[in-house]
This record gives C-alpha cells, sequence and structure tokens, in this order.
C-alpha cells in the first residue's frame, strides 16, 4: 500500500490543504515543513488517516472535534485506488470524501493486515529520539546481537528495561537464597505460623494431665484439711480440761458435806409456813371463846327488865280501820251541804226555758210531747235529703236539651256525604302486577344486560383471532379435542427438539470446521505448505521441459512453439533450469516442513471429515423439515372444518381452545338472557291491560304514558282514595246511632229525679205529724222546736239524780260515829262523849306505842341465841389445831414445839448443798461439752493442770502452720484451675491457624506473579536466542553493508565477536580489519548503526509482506552534510520497496533531497 | 408433631482459606466463623424447641490438634443440655483421624453411634429410632448402610450416615453406598454428611445432605447451614434449609467484553458486586471476581496487574467496612486484536509463534517446570493442598499460564516507551 495524496480538510493547524505524496514508483518524500508550520501536526494526521482519531486529540484548537476531517488516496496491493475521509467518532469514521457517507473499512484491516497502531508505529516509523535511544539500547546491550537484533526487529527501543523489569519484578518476589523477596518472606513467616500454631494448641492429652495434676492437688489440699479437724478436736479438749478442773474440785466439797449431813429429815419446802399457820389459829380460837361469854351475860340481863299493853295490841286491827276512815267522815259531810244547792238551781232553768218556747204550757204537758222526739233522727235525715233532690231534677232537664241538639248535627252531617264505589276488582289487578316484580326494572335491566353482553362478545370474538363469525355460529364450531391437539403438539415438539439438537450438532460440526479451516488458513499464511501433489506437478512440468529440451538438442527438433507454451517469457534451457529448481526446492521444503505438511493433511483429512458429517446432518434436518411440514398439513386439515388457519398447537391449545371455550359459554349466556327480556316484556303487557280495565270500570282516567309502573301508580292511588271514603262514612254513621243513645238516656233521668222529689214530700209530711206544726213546714222551723223541748227534759232529769246522792251520805256518816263510840267505852272511857273523829286518832296514838316495847324484846332474844353458837365454835376449834400440831411433831420427829424450828434449819441446809452440787453436774456436763462426768472424772485424774496451757498453745501453734499450708495449696489450686478454664475452649490456636491460611494466600498470589513474571522473562530470552540464530547471517551481512554507507566507509561491515562471557555481540569492522567494540564507537555511529539494523530488519519484512509506508521523522539532524546524503541515498534505495515519506524541518536536508535527481524517486514536498 | 435439626460438616475451628490480607479487609469478621455459625446452630435449636440435633459427621478437621476445639465444642453442647435437647453423632472421615474426638468426654446429653456396628436409639416418647454407625477410620470404603437393620415398625426411622454415597465430584468416595439401597431400609429420613454442597438427594425417603454449616473456601460458595426437619405422625412434615453461616462466598463473574478503559471494568465488578453484596442477606462477602471477555482495555488490565487488584479492594471498601473480602481477581480477559500478528514475519509473529508451539510441545513444558524445583522445594506443602495455588513443577499447570504469559509479554513490548 501507499498514500497518494494526503488531505489535511479540517486538522490543526490545516484548512482543506492536500499534500501529494504520489509521485515515482514509491517514491521517498520529503515533507519540509519549517517550524510552526505544522510538521508535527501532518505527522499526526498521517496516523489518524490510517488508525482513526484518539480520545482525547490535541488537534482541535482551530476546527472543533466533530468538525476535524483528514482525507487520503490510497494505492491497494491490487492496484486499485481508494480515497476516503477520517471523521473522529467512535464507529463509522471511515466517510466517503464526496457525500461524507460511511465506508465499509475492509480495506484498511486489509492492507495494514490486521496492525494496531502500537505496532505500526514502532515498525514503520522512527523518529529523532528513537533513533538516539535505540543507539544508547546498544550501548547498554554491550552489542549483545540477540537484543540488538530482536530490538530493531520489533522496532523497540526498551527492549533492555522489559527484560530488567521482569527480571526484577521475579526477584522481587522470590530468590533461591534470599530472605526478603515476598515469597521467601511469606514461606519464613507460614513456618512461623505453624510453628505457633503447634504452641497454641493444647493436645487432648495435656489438657487431661493439667486436668488430673488439679485433681491431685484437691485431694492433698482435703487431706491437709482433715488433719487440721484432728488437733483443733485435741485442741478443744485440752481447753475443756481446764475449764472443767475448778468445778470438779467444788463437786468434791459439796459430796462430803452431804455425807456428814446423811439421816437428817428432809421436810417438805412449806413445812415452816404449815407449823406457823396451825399455832396461829391456835392462839385467835383461844381469844374467841374468851370474848363471847362476857357478852352473853350482859344480855341475859337487859331482857329481864321489859313490859308489853296487851288488850291495845288484840284490838289492834280495829283500831287501824277506824283512823283510816277518819277523812273518809269530814268529807261526806261538806259534800252534803253543796248538793242540796245544785238540786234546787236545775230546776228553775228547766221552769224558765218552758215558757219562753210554749207558754202556757207546764213542765208535765211538755213531757207529753216527747214521742214526736223519738222520729228526731228521720226528721233530720229528711230535711237534708231535699236540697239534693231539687238541684238533681234541674240537672237531669239540662242534659236532656243538649243531647237533642248534638242528635240533630250529626243527622245533618252523614246526609251531606256522598255515594259509594267498590275499590275491590282494581286492588286485585294492583297486588298481581305487584307480585310480579317491578317489571320495567328488570325489563330494562334485561335489555341493558343483553346490550353490553352481546357488544363484549362480539368484540371478544373479534379478538379470539383465526376465527371471524357470528356469535350463533361459535355455538355449532366443530373445534378438535384437546387431546388431539396435544398429540399434534407433542409431535411437533418432539420434532423441534430434534431439529434443534441437529442444528446443535450442526452448529458444533461447523464451528469444527471453521477451526480447521482456520487453523489450515494459519497454516497457508505461515507461507504455503507444499504438497506431495505440488511437487508432482513440477517434476512432471520438469519432465516435461526435460523432453522438449532433449528433442531440440539431441533430436535438433523445432520445439519453438511448444517452448512458448512451456514458458511464454523464458528461452527454454532458462525455464528448465528454473523448474528444475523449483521441484528441488519442493522437494527440500517438503523434507525441511514435513511437520507442517503432515498438519496440513491432518487437517485437511479432518476438515473433509467433518464436510461429510455436515452434509450427513443437513439431510437428516431436510427430513426433519419434510416430516415437520407433513404434520403441519394434517395439522391445518384439522382445522379446515372450522375454516381456521390454526397456530402452532401449543398456541391453539390450551390457550386458544379454552378462549374459545369461555366465548362458547359466553354466548350460550347471551342467548339465555334474550329469552329473559322477551318473557319479562310479554307479562308487562298483560298487567297493564288488566291495571287499565279496572281503572276505566271505575271511571278514572288511564295514564298514557309507556310501561307498567305509571299504570300501577295510578291505580294505586286510587284505590287507596276510595278506601279513604269508606272509612270515613263508617265513622259518621256511628256519630248518629251515638247521639240518638245520649238522648234517650237524658230523658229517663229527668223522669225519675221529679218522681224522687214527689216521695220525699210525702214522707216529710208523716214525719213532722204531732209536732203541732202544718205539714209544709219547713225543716228549719222544725229543728228550732225539736231543740228546746229536748233542753227541758234534760234538767230536769239530771235534778232528780242529785236528789238520789244526797240520800247515800246521810247514812255512811251514821254508821261510823255508831262504831267509834263503842270501842272508845272499852279502852278509853274518859274520851266517849268527844266528836268521833277525834276519838278514833287517840286510840290509834295507843296502839302506836304498845307496839314499840313488842318489837325491842324479839330483837334481844335473837342476840342471845347467835353469842351462845360462837362459844361452841370457838372451843371445836381449838381442839382440832391442838391435833394437827401434834401431828407435825411427829412428821418432824420431835419431842416438843420447841425442837421443830432446828429440824426445820438444817432440812434447808441438805435442800441448799444438794442444789449446789446440781448446778456443779450442770456446769460440768456443759464445759465438758456431752462427756460423761465419770470420763471427765478420770481424765482430770491423770492431768498436770500446770503443763495445760503450754500444750494448748503448742496445738495452736502446729494449726496455724498446716493452715497456711492448706492456704497456700488452695491459691495454688485457683490458680491453676482458672488457667485451665482459660485455656480451654479458647480460639487462640484458630486464630493462628487462621493466620497462616492468610499467609498462605499471600504465597499462593506471590507464586502465581512469580512464575508467570519468571516464564515470561525466559521465554523472552529463548526467543530473542532464536531469532538470533535464524536471522543473524543475513541480517548482518546487509546491515553491515547499509552501516558501511552510512558511515561513508568509516566502517567496513559487520560481525560477531564473543565477549568474555562468551556471549555473542556485535562489532563494527573497520576497513582495515580492526574491529571496534559498540562501546567503542561514537554516538553518531551508533545511531548509524541502529538505523542501519532497523532499515536491515524493515526490508527483510518487505520481502515477505505488502509494503507500507516507512514514517521517519527528523532522524538526520546530527549528521553531517555527507552523512546525511548518504543516509538519503540510504532511504532512497529503501523507497524502490516502499514509500518513504520523512518528515524535516531542516531547510539545509530539503535543498540536499531537492538536489538529488528526480530519477531515484526523491521529490520534497512543502508544508508552509 | 416435633421438629429436628441435622446437620453435617461442621469442620470446627477450620481455618476459611485463600483470604490474603490487606489494608481494609474485614479481618475480625472472618475470625472464628465456623464456631460462630455452630453457636447459630445451638441457638436455632433452642428457639425451635428442637427435639434432638443430628450431626452427621466431620465435626473437626482431621489433621487439626488444638484440644480447646474439642472443648468449645464441648461446651455448646452443654447449652443444648441445659435445654434438654439431646444430641446424636457419629464420627466422619476427619472424626476418625482427629485426636481430638479420641480423647473428648462430651456432656451426657451427647450419644455418639459405635464405630464397630450399626447401633439402634429408639425414643419411645417420640416414637422415633435412630441407627447409625460412625467411621472407624479415615478411610472406610465399605458400604456401611448394608448392615443398618430394617426400619422399627410403627416408629419414625431416621439413619445417621457418613457417605459420599454414588460419588460426589469434588469429595472423596467413602462408604459408598445407593438411593435404592438406602430406599431398601425403609427408613422416613436419611440424615448424611461428608459431601459439602447442600442436596437433597431424594424425597421419598428424605436423604439430605445439609452442607457444611459455613463455606470455608472460594468452591463452598454461597448459602450454608442445617436443616430443619418437621414430623408429624411419623411422617416428615416439612424439610427447611436454614442459612447459619456468618460469612459468605461466592464467584462472581464479570463481563468486561467491550468495556474501552479500566473505569467502565470497574463499573461493571462494582454492579456484580453490588448483585452479591445484597444476596448475602448482611453477611460478610467473600468475593472472587473473574473478569472475562474480549475487551480494548485488556492490555492495559494485564500490564498493571497488581494495581487491578487494588482497584477492585477499593471498590469492594465502597461497600462499607467490613462488607466484602475480595479473595482473588482472576483475569481472563482477551486481547480484541492479537490473531493476526502470528501472521507477520517479524520479532513479534516469531515470539508468538514461538510460545504457541511451546504449548503444543511437553518436553519444552517439562523442561520448563524443572526449572521450578528450587522454588517448589521452599514452599509449604500445604499450598498445594487444595489444588487451587499454582504448582510451578506441573507441565499441564504450566501450559495454563502461556496464554497470560503471552499477553504480558506483548503488553510489555508494545507499551509506549517511558517518556514517549
Amino acid at each position: 500500500m501507499r498514500l497518494l495524496e494526503l488531505d489535511l480538510r479540517a486538522f490543526g493547524p490545516f484548512t482543506g490543504r492536500r499534500l501529494d505524496l504520489s509521485g515515482g514508483e514509491h517514491g521517498l518524500h520529503v515533507v519540509f515543513g519549517p517550524n510552526e508550520a505544522g510538521k508535527s501536526s501532518a505527522l499526526r494526521a498521517l496516523k489518524v488517516l490510517l488508525f482513526g482519531f484518539p480520545l482525547r486529540s490535541p488537534d482541535d484548537f482551530l476546527h472543533s472535534y466533530d468538525q476535524l476531517r483528514v482525507g487520503g488516496r490510497l494505492l491497494l496491493g491490487d492496484g486499485s485506488e481508494v480515497s476516503f475521509l477520517r471523521r473522529k467518532g467512535s464507529k463509522s469514521t471511515v466517510l466517503s470524501p464526496e457525500d461524507e457517507s460511511p465506508l465499509d473499512e475492509g480495506f484498511l484491516d486489509r492492507c495494514l493486515q490486521g496492525m494496531e497502531e502500537r505496532h505500526f508505529s514502532t515498525l514503520f516509523g522512527i523518529d529523532h529520539e528513537a533513533l538516539v535511544a535505540g543507539g544508547r539500547e546498544l550501548l547498554e546491550q554491550h552489542g549483545e546481537v540477540g537484543q540488538a537484533l530482536f530490538a530493531a526487529g520489533l522496532g523497540s527501543r526498551s527492549l533492555r528495561k522489559v527484560l530488567e523489569s521482569l527480571d526484577g519484578e521475579a526477584e522481587g518476589l522470590f530468590l533461591p537464597r534470599g530472605a526478603k523477596p515476598l515469597i521467601n518472606q511469606a514461606v519464613s513467616e507460614y513456618r512461623e505460623a505453624r510453628r505457633e500454631l503447634s504452641d497454641a494448641s493444647l493436645s487432648g492429652r495435656e489438657f487431661e494431665g493439667l486436668r488430673k495434676e488439679l485433681e491431685r492437688m484437691r485431694e492433698q489440699a482435703d487431706a491437709l484439711g482433715g488433719e487440721i479437724a484432728g488437733l483443733e478436736r485435741e485442741r478443744n479438749r485440752l481447753q475443756r480440761l481446764r475449764r472443767a478442773l475448778p468445778v470438779l474440785a467444788e463437786r468434791r466439797r459439796l459430796v462430803e458435806r452431804l455425807g456428814e449431813l446423811e439421816g437428817v429429815v428432809v421436810l417438805p419446802p412449806d413445812f415452816p409456813d404449815r407449823r406457823r399457820k396451825v399455832q396461829e389459829e391456835l392462839r385467835k380460837a383461844r381469844e374467841d371463846r374468851d370474848r363471847a361469854g362476857v357478852e352473853l351475860a350482859g344480855l341475859q340481863r337487859e331482857v329481864a327488865t321489859l313490859t308489853v299493853a296487851a288488850p291495845v295490841l288484840a284490838q289492834a286491827e280495829t283500831i287501824e280501820r277506824l283512823h283510816q276512815g277518819v277523812g273518809q267522815f269530814t268529807k261526806g259531810l261538806n259534800d252534803r251541804s253543796r248538793l242540796l244547792g245544785e238540786s234546787g238551781e236545775l230546776r228553775a232553768q228547766a221552769s224558765e226555758l218552758l215558757e219562753e218556747t210554749r207558754p202556757g204550757l207546764t213542765l208535765e204537758e211538755a213531757e207529753a210531747l216527747r214521742p214526736a222526739l223519738d222520729r228526731w233522727v228521720r226528721i233530720q235525715e229528711l230535711g237534708n235529703q231535699r236540697q239534693a233532690l231539687v238541684s238533681g231534677l234541674e240537672q237531669a232537664r239540662r242534659l236532656a236539651d243538649e243531647a237533642e241538639s248534638a242528635l240533630a248535627a250529626a243527622q245533618e252531617a252523614r246526609d251531606g256525604y256522598p255515594k259509594p264505589r267498590d275499590p275491590g276488582p282494581l286492588r286485585r289487578s294492583v297486588e298481581a302486577a305487584r307480585r310480579a316484580g317491578s317489571l320495567d326494572d328488570l325489563r330494562a335491566e334485561a335489555a341493558a344486560s343483553l346490550r353490553t353482553d352481546s357488544e363484549q362478545l362480539r368484540i371478544d370474538l373479534g379478538r379470539l383471532g383465526l376465527w371471524s363469525g357470528a356469535p350463533e355460529e361459535l355455538e355449532t364450531l366443530p373445534v378438535p379435542p384437546g387431546e388431539t391437539i396435544e398429540r399434534f403438539g407433542r409431535d411437533l415438539a418432539t420434532l423441534a427438539e430434534r431439529r434443534r439438537s441437529l442444528e446443535d450438532r450442526r452448529r458444533t460440526t461447523l464451528a469444527d470446521l471453521g477451526e480447521a479451516d482456520r487453523r489450515l488458513e494459519e497454516l497457508r499464511r505461515a507461507g504455503r505448505v507444499p504438497a506431495e501433489s505440488d511437487l508432482l506437478e513440477t517434476r512432471e512440468r520438469r519432465d516435461h521441459g526435460w523432453r522438449l529440451l532433449r528433442r531440440h538438442w539431441i533430436e535438433g527438433k523445432d520445439v519453438e512453439k511448444e517452448a512458448r507454451r512451456f514458458d511464454p517469457h523464458r528461452p527454454l534451457p532458462e525455464a528448465y533450469e528454473r523448474t528444475v529448481e523449483e521441484a528441488d526446492d519442493l522437494a527440500d521444503r517438503l523434507r525441511r516442513e514435513a511437520d507442517r505438511v503432515q498438519l496440513q493433511a491432518q487437517l485437511s483429512a479432518r476438515r473433509d471429515q467433518l464436510a461429510g458429517e455436515l452434509a450427513g446432518l443437513d439431510s437428516e434436518i431436510a427430513a426433519v423439515e419434510e416430516e415437520t411440514s407433513r404434520i403441519e398439513s394434517a395439522w391445518k386439515d384439522l382445522w379446515r372444518p372450522c375454516g381456521i388457519e390454526p397456530l402452532p398447537p401449543r398456541e391453539m391449545h390450551p390457550a386458544w381452545t379454552s378462549r374459545h371455550e369461555k366465548l362458547r359459554t359466553r354466548a350460550e349466556a347471551v342467548r339465555g338472557l334474550r329469552r329473559r327480556l322477551e318473557g319479562l316484556e310479554e307479562t308487562a303487557r298483560q298487567h297493564r291491560t288488566a291495571l287499565a280495565a279496572a281503572l276505566e270500570h271505575l271511571g278514572e282516567a288511564v295514564p298514557r304514558v309507556e310501561g307498567v309502573e305509571p299504570v300501577l301508580f295510578r291505580s294505586e292511588e286510587v284505590v287507596r282514595r276510595l278506601e279513604d271514603e269508606e272509612r270515613q262514612r263508617l265513622r259518621l254513621d256511628g256519630d248518629v246511632r251515638e247521639a240518638e243513645a245520649r238522648l234517650s238516656k237524658a230523658r229517663r233521668d229527668e223522669d225519675a229525679a221529679l218522681a224522687a222529689l214527689e216521695a220525699w214530700s210525702r214522707s216529710w209530711a208523716e214525719a213532722i205529724r204531732g209536732l203541732g206544726l202544718g205539714g209544709d213546714a219547713l225543716p228549719s222551723e222544725v229543728n228550732q222546736l225539736v231543740e228546746s223541748l229536748r233542753r227541758i227534759s234534760e234538767s230536769r232529769r239530771d235534778a232528780e239524780k242529785i236528789d238520789r246522792r244526797i240520800a247515800g251520805l246521810n247514812r255512811d256518816l251514821e254508821s261510823f260515829e255508831t262504831a267509834v263510840r263503842a270501842l272508845a267505852a272499852d279502852l278509853a272511857p274518859e274520851r266517849a262523849d268527844q266528836p268521833a273523829d277525834q276519838t278514833a286518832v287517840h286510840l290509834h296514838a295507843l296502839l302506836q306505842d304498845a307496839r314499840r316495847q313488842a318489837d325491842r324484846r324479839e330483837g334481844l332474844e335473837r342476840r342471845t341465841k347467835k353469842l351462845e353458837q360462837e362459844v361452841r365454835d370457838a372451843e371445836s376449834t381449838r381442839r382440832a389445831m391442838e391435833e394437827r400440831l401434834a401431828q407435825l411433831r411427829r412428821e418432824a420427829g420431835c419431842a416438843d414445839d420447841a425442837g421443830l424450828e432446828e429440824a426445820e434449819r438444817r432440812s434447808a441446809e441438805v435442800r441448799e448443798l444438794r442444789r449446789d452440787l446440781d448446778r456443779c453436774e450442770r456446769q460440768l456436763l456443759q464445759e465438758g461439752e456431752g462427756a460423761a462426768l465419770d470420763d471427765l472424772e478420770r481424765e482430770a485424774e491423770g492431768v498436770d493442770a500446770d503443763a495445760l496451757p503450754g500444750g494448748i498453745d503448742q496445738l495452736g501453734r502446729e494449726i496455724e502452720e498446716r493452715a497456711r499450708r492448706l492456704g497456700d495449696l488452695r491459691e495454688e489450686l485457683g490458680r491453676r484451675d482458672r488457667e485451665l478454664e482459660h485455656r480451654t475452649g479458647g480460639d487462640a490456636a484458630a486464630r493462628v491457624a487462621e493466620r497462616a491460611e492468610e499467609v498462605l494466600a499471600r504465597l499462593r498470589d506471590g507464586v502465581d506473579r512469580y512464575v508467570r513474571l519468571h516464564l515470561a522473562g525466559k521465554l523472552l530470552r529463548r526467543e530473542i536466542e532464536r531469532y538470533r540464530a535464524e536471522n543473524q547471517a543475513p541480517l548482518l551481512r546487509r546491515a553491515g553493508d547499509l552501516f558501511a554507507t552510512l558511515t561513508l566507509g568509516s566502517f567496513a561491515g559487520l560481525q560477531t565477536d564473543f565477549n568474555d562471557r562468551d556471549e555473542p555481540v556485535l562489532v563494527g569492522v573497520r576497513a582495515g580489519g580492526p574491529k571496534v567494540r559498540v562501546e567503542g564507537m561514537s554516538d553518531g555511529a551508533r545511531d548509524q548503526l541502529y538505523l542501519a539494523l532497523r532499515l536491515a530488519t524493515l526490508e527483510k519484512y518487505l520481502a515477505h509482506a505488502e509494503p507500507l509506508p516507512f514514517i521517519v521523522d527528523d532522524i538526520l539532524i546530527n549528521f553531517d552534510d555527507a552523512r546525511t546524503r548518504a543516509a538519503l541515498k540510504v532511504l532512497a534505495d529503501l523507497a524502490k520497496k516502499t514509500q518513504v515519506i520523512l518528515f524535516t524541518h531542516h531547510e539545509r536536508l530539503k535543498e540536499m533531497a531537492g538536489a538529488m535527481r528526480n530519477g531515484a524517486g526523491v521529490f520534497v514536498r512543502e508544508l508552509g | 408433631m416435633f421438629k429436628f435439626l441435622h446437620a453435617a460438616d461442621v469442620h470446627l475451628d477450620s481455618p476459611l482459606r485463600g483470604l490474603e490480607r490487606y489494608e481494609g479487609a474485614p479481618v475480625s469478621e472472618i475470625r472464628g466463623a465456623t464456631r460462630r455459625a455452630l453457636e447459630n446452630l445451638v441457638d436455632l435449636a433452642v428457639a425451635e424447641e428442637a427435639a434432638f440435633v443430628l450431626l452427621a459427621g466431620d465435626l473437626y478437621d482431621g489433621d487439626w490438634k488444638d484440644y480447646n476445639t474439642g472443648l468449645f465444642f464441648a461446651a455448646q453442647m452443654r447449652r443444648l443440655e441445659e435445654a434438654g435437647i439431646p444430641v446424636f453423632l457419629l464420627s466422619g472421615n476427619h472424626d476418625a483421624a482427629s485426636q481430638i474426638s479420641r480423647v473428648l468426654r462430651p456432656p451426657g446429653n451427647v450419644r455418639v453411634f459405635s464405630t464397630k456396628r450399626p447401633e439402634t436409639v429408639v425414643l419411645d416418647e417420640l416414637e422415633v429410632a435412630l441407627h447409625g454407625q460412625g467411621f472407624a477410620s479415615a478411610a472406610v470404603s465399605d458400604d456401611l448402610a448394608a448392615l443398618y437393620p430394617p426400619a422399627v415398625p410403627h416408629r419414625f426411622n431416621v439413619g445417621l450416615l457418613h457417605t459420599s454415597l454414588d460419588g460426589r465430584p469434588g469429595h472423596a468416595s467413602y462408604a459408598p453406598c445407593t438411593v435404592d439401597g438406602l430406599r431398601s431400609k425403609g427408613y422416613q429420613y436419611w440424615a448424611l454428611g461428608h459431601v459439602h454442597e447442600r442436596e437433597v438427594v431424594c424425597r421419598d425417603p428424605w436423604i439430605v445432605f445439609p452442607g457444611v454449616l459455613q463455606g470455608r473456601h472460594a468452591r463452598e460458595t454461597g448459602p450454608k447451614g442445617a436443616t430443619l426437619v418437621t414430623v408429624q405422625d411419623r411422617e416428615v412434615a416439612a424439610v427447611e434449609h436454614r442459612d447459619l453461616d456468618v460469612f459468605r462466598w461466592t464467584v462472581c463473574a464479570v463481563d468486561a467484553g467491550g468495556a474501552g478503559d479500566l473505569g467502565e471494568v470497574l463499573d461493571r465488578v462494582r454492579r456484580a458486586l453490588e448483585r452479591e453484596v445484597a444476596a448475602a442477606d448482611g453477611r460478610t462477602l467473600a468475593a472472587r471476581i473473574v473478569i472475562e471477555g474480549a475487551c480494548p482495555a485488556h492490555g492495559e488490565l494485564l500490564a498493571s496487574s497488581e494495581r487491578w487488584v487494588q482497584e477492585c479492594r477499593a471498590v469492594a471498601l465502597g461497600f462499607g467496612e467490613g462488607a466484602v473480602w475480595i479473595e482473588k481477581v482472576r483475569l481472563r480477559t482477551r486481547s480484541p486484536e492479537t490473531a493476526d500478528l502470528f501472521a507477520a514475519d517479524d520479532a513479534l509473529g516469531g515470539l508468538l509463534r514461538s510460545l504457541r508451539d511451546l504449548e503444543a510441545s511437553d518436553g519444552e513444558l517439562a523442561a520448563l517446570a524443572e526449572g521450578f524445583a528450587d522454588l517448589r522445594r521452599k514452599l509449604p506443602p500445604e499450598l498445594f493442598a487444595d489444588g487451587e495455588a499454582l504448582d510451578p513443577t506441573d507441565p499441564e499447570r504450566l501450559r495454563g499460564v502461556l496464554d497470560e504469559v503471552k499477553d504480558l509479554l506483548l503488553a510489555r513490548l508494545l507499551a509506549a516507551p517511558e517518556g514517549a
């Protein structure tokens, strides 16, 4: 490929600038641009043209990103030309220059052979910097041949750095004898962790050991505790003895004294009290006896002096009675005189009243009117009745009048009311219509449902798809049963599955085939692989040539025509030689590249086999397809009766069929709905007719509105109205009947009242007869007369009653006086003529005196009897006490009373001693802490009281010492127990293990990286060596020539030599033969050496590949004129093989290039 | 009705593997994870008033020697004893090798099945019969279940067994048996252990692996815990898995296909992690990030893979302290461009061809592997125990990394020179 024109349409500082690069066969194009002319921009534009814009471009200062355009015209390897534009963007950046429509980028890929920019730049670009760096690199490699060649071959100027970094990084990870690198460090860290792990791990046996040790120490502590308890017991015993010794001595003394007092009678504790009490009572009995005897004698003397009046006492009862009657007697005298006055008064009053009422009538005559007074009650009763009877009659008359007028009003109201009509028939029609329900609503509802359902059904039917027709037809559509559809579905699915699996296999086979093709293609790209058939063919051709030659030379025949057919361009001998060479060459290659040949053969065979498989699979697929289409057409036939073009079975069933089934059900429902609506309408019509007829019959208007409801409402209204009228009429009739009844009752009442009044008048006249008054006298007059007569009669009766009482009083007074006089004659004759009342009082006083004397004599006699008894009692007590005293003496064993007190004293002493002994023994029991007295006694016998305190102290010390040991032991035990508890169940070891795993992970990663880096370094070195071995000879020869040219013969060529490490190194050979190491060359010479190597590599590359433009950027600035000219010549030579574009901003270079002949293919292009 | 808990493979105090410590990593969250999971198990048993707890083997790691682990286990069992919950367990392959289980005397509520012959325990009150036999040695290759007695009639029969059944990938074959063999016993429930993945093998009868109690490395991903079984009228009424783990493992695949730069790839990593964090239900997450796909950022990623790991960790820290631990970042990206470089007859093309030839050459790989013998000798054998680490003396493993080596070389050789 070569670039014929660079179109800087809008890029960097350029607008519409074109650079013509079309001259020469390929041409060396020197593009001159002084500073600021945009040389670097143009260089970038060239790369942009080939590889597209980078993400960020510095060339947008004049044109914005979307305006940037670089164009070009390329001459491709096949001789065709192509023009295109490049824009900035992520895709479709290659455009047609005419209308900027996107172009296929394939041609670019083809001519660049898939090379990316980085690779292109290193291989087909060189600038001053790279040249200098390359020279320096040569120096740093010390001319190591492999690296020099490989670096030049790669166009890389940092091969050494790559090698160093690979080695360096690898060494940072691992050194066989290092400590610091990551892997070495991690390995030792891991070992450390493993060691820690084993330290931290507690083995089961170790744990059990620790536990047993703990157990043993616990037992030890228990034993020590037992010892301490024994010692404490002993110490307690000694302490007990020390406390018991004094008590034991006291006890002994008490027992001794008790022995002395043996035989003493021990008296009960209450003995002295008893004795003192007996003696006291004896003394008191003696005193009592003496005192009572003296008093008795005095009394007997007093009784002898007393006298009593006996006759008075004998009349005591009569005297008392008369004394009580004295008051009665005095009162009787007074009453008699008062009653005589009252009797006269009453008789005078009666005479006076009679005079007022009936003058001239005596009291006795008045008495004759008394029978009339016997009827007084009746008269009074009749008088009271009169007023009520008169009022009753008046009341009855008024009521009768009122009833009469009410009756007249009711009759008038009833007669004014209209005639009745019968609502019966109409009511029955209404009820019948109501029972049928609200027909209009039902009808409207049914009609609406029918409308919406039919509408919806119609729409859904449209949606059902595949079939269209009326809903009625839907119900009869002969849809095939689900099982049949499923069977089709299964068949088709099986086929599809089979087809998929075949396709999969086909894809795999195709991929394998592609892989085989790709590898074949790779083989082919790496250079055509010779085949046996090629050799045969070539040999055939060679032999043909030989036969021709033979015929021509040996047989002398003219083979001109055949020879031209054999090779039209070469004379026969030359052509024959060429075929011989070709045949040999092929045979050699067949032998040399036997591996590749075999590989190709294998691949071809595999490819053929795969192709065969593919064909087999294709035919199987075709068969499956045929089967599928057969079933599919059967499937379609199945549906033909329905007029349906079916979808695949899986879509038909259950999806479509269930939709169809649902719709069919709904169509049925719609039909039912329609029937119901018709029924409703018929019923409504019948009801309306019946109602209208009934209304008309009643003479009511029939509404003209449509529907049953209006007529029904009107009918109901009429029925209600007729029913109201009937109720009103019944109520009026009732009113009239009631008024008539009230009137007849009022008349009866009036008659009754009149009769009652007449009966009363008759009775009244009868009652007052005999009172001397007329029959028509008013009740008030009669009352007054009767009252006066009654009062006169009463006064007379009262006066008679008082006269009877006066006679009684006279009898009582006389009898009292007689009694008093008789008594006084016996008892007090001197008082017989005095008033009776005074005499009675005197007698009573005599009686009182006689009674007082009799009472005094009786009291004295009672006192005498009591004293005699007291004397007897005192004597008996004295005897009893003396007997008891004797008893006490016997008890105490005494002869007389004086011995009693001594006996009591000795008894008390014995009792005291015994109590003390008891106390002692109780104390010993307590001190001895339960030990028996005898044991204590025995223990005390053998004890030295003075040694006791020392023994006790000794024991205390021993106990203390052991307690200390036990404390220490317990402390240790606690510590170990805690330690064990702390250690057990802990996760210290687990944590170390986790850390070890972390180190392993680091190690894993390090090894991973190390292996890659190490391998990379190793393989790169190997490749460098291989490259050297393969290319050293031709490359060094060609580079040597170039180097000689570039150094103007200062060096004659290049050779390899060996350094002190026996590595091959590059040396320059001076014309005379001396060799110069790279280190011995000047900087310029080294730059030229690098250039020579690069150019030689490039030439080698171009020998086998399509040429690409070689871009050179100002590499000659350090060259003097002569060497610049030499370099230009070398580049011009290179330009015969590929296009060379040299960018420079050196005027001098431009001139020198301009001076070279155009025939050398050198062209100068100016940018400025 | 009653409930019981079925757990297995507690592997108490077995450390979590593959977690490299780094600044900001949730170090404290992983501490004692298996212990806390066991505590969770006990809490659950108490809260659910479980009638009993079954532990179907592998309480401890076989090579773990710290007796404290056993004591911790005993303490937890005592908590169950206080709640009146009996525990039935049998030893698995690990326990048979463990020194702890040989010495430890568990509390009275723990019943350990014999290792000599199948034993049957009948719980009359619950109408339950438990059958089991533990491992006498670390490797039992007989079908232990074959000698288990037939079901006790009118009882709910449970078989405890530590087994790999008819083989489970990643698990050594122990006490092999078949589902049909187990079914033939007529039990209602088979409480199995040994397989670390939760699995209901069969529902009639119920044959259940509850899985590990707590995931311990990147191959034990997802929720872990125990199985809660409800029994009614001597039939299994419900089987629920309860998550008891405190730390969750996940492998987080990120498709970087087409991603232009690092920022975009990081965005995708963040989104993928977001989903996983949400699924972990508040637990700390250990995530292995695998970045796949062809992307232009490939070269950039490879040239600075270490920095890349840091970036992923920074993303993880964005989910809050202690939320995520980045276990590993694996780059499986491809460059979209290298294909045609093979063909070029230049130094680079030669290098690529050489590497490709090497990939096919066993002899050369073996020689390369030999070169790592020094390194291999230095490394502790535990590093290779789980097959996760790269054994450089294994030619096959080297073959596997050649692609990455190629990418590494390409990235470095074609990198723009410093200062250019």
